[in-house]
């Protein structure tokens, strides 16, 4: 299925977001994430299965002001 | 001198905060940190890409500092959208604390009152600890107040500018008016002098980034921004003067020399 991931197309498989993100060459313990603007928290990635069109954006800490 | 406080149950004692962005390097950026005394520096996050090794490495650097993280929430333009990003940083970082920023105009990168509001509300209800970042309009910060926001963080003027208190009027009010509140400059702070008037008007503390960062020297400028803002803080301790439209002679006028009383022939 195509989901836009950080507002890019890509191509993935059905599964567990714990594996999409592994697969896509995430290390899980480095990010957070949203789908649809909407905050998943880590606990609940292995359960949770995405859907085709669903939009992920993966976070990491940066500096701020 | 002590002169610790409190930020939700946290106690610190600096009343500087620093930004980590834009500096020339992460050493520099680290030194600056180390030599300013700072207890608070903010941070945030972006958009990751797998091949990119991300930012692992700059918040390894800054989690060894020793400083509370106060997570931002940049960029956002809705309630929404911070709200989420909120929740993304407190799983991250690990801390209630939430720099709160809802951007209303791109060229001022001033605060959307509305979605401000809305945000805080859904956040206390959350359990953080908001640090709302916003203007200095009266109303607004009693709303924010009022919600039970304990830290409101109205701009000196708009971010990056260096412009300093650009209303000082609306500052003084607004510390009159909410007594109790924890009252920061957040944006607009160029120059050590600005941050000083700050404290001076009893502002609990500033919040500064690109004046740090941007100067040729940022570890000097960050040292020159801490002392400041003890100074400012003594000063408004030690209760300035008031000013006066008239002079007044500082010298004793009895026994001046070659002084002598009018007469009249």
């Amino acid at each position: 299925m195509r989901i836009l991931l950080n507002g890019d197309k890509v191509e993935v498989a059905t599964q567990p977001l714990t594996h999409v993100l592994e697969s896509l060459g995430y290390k899980c313990n480095e990010i957070v994430v949203a789908v649809n603007k909407e905050f998943v928290a880590k606990e609940s990635w292995p359960d949770y299965r995405i859907q085709d069109g669903d939009q992920l954006d993966v976070l990491s800490p940066i500096e701020g002001g | 001198m002590s002169d610790s406080w409190e930020l939700y149950g946290v106690q610190v004692e600096s009343r500087l905060f620093l930004g980590t962005s834009r500096y020339p390097s992460p050493a520099i950026m680290e030194k600056a940190i180390q030599r300013s005394g700072t207890n608070v520096v903010t941070t945030s996050l972006r958009r990751q890409s797998p091949a990119s090794k991300g930012g692992r490495s700059i918040w390894d650097r800054i989690s060894k500092l020793g400083c509370h993280v106060l997570p931002n929430t940049a960029g956002c333009h809705t309630a929404r959208e911070a709200v989420t990003l909120a929740q993304m940083s407190r799983e991250i970082f690990e801390t209630n604390w939430i720099k709160l920023e809802v951007t209303g105009d791109e060229y001022n990168l001033q605060p959307n009152p509305y979605e401000l509001l809305s945000a805080t509300e859904q956040l206390l209800n959350l359990n953080f600890d908001v640090f709302a970042y916003c203007t200095d309009d009266l109303v607004v910060c009693q709303r924010l107040n009022n919600l039970g926001c304990e830290v409101i963080m109205p701009w000196g003027s708009p971010i990056g500018t260096g412009k300093g208190l650009i209303n000082t009027f609306a500052l003084e009010t607004l510390r009159d008016r909410l007594p109790e509140a924890k009252l920061l400059v957040d944006a607009g702070i160029g120059l050590p002098s600005h941050a000083a008037a700050a404290l001076e008007l009893g502002y609990d503390g500033v919040l500064v980034n690109t004046a740090v960062a941007t100067a040729d020297d940022p570890v000097s400028m960050a040292m020159a921004m801490s002392r400041a803002v003890e100074a400012g803080r003594l000063a408004y301790l030690a209760g300035p003067m008031a000013p006066s439209d008239t002079a007044h002679a500082s010298t004793p006028i009895v026994g001046t020399p070659f002084w002598k009383a009018k007469t009249r022939n």
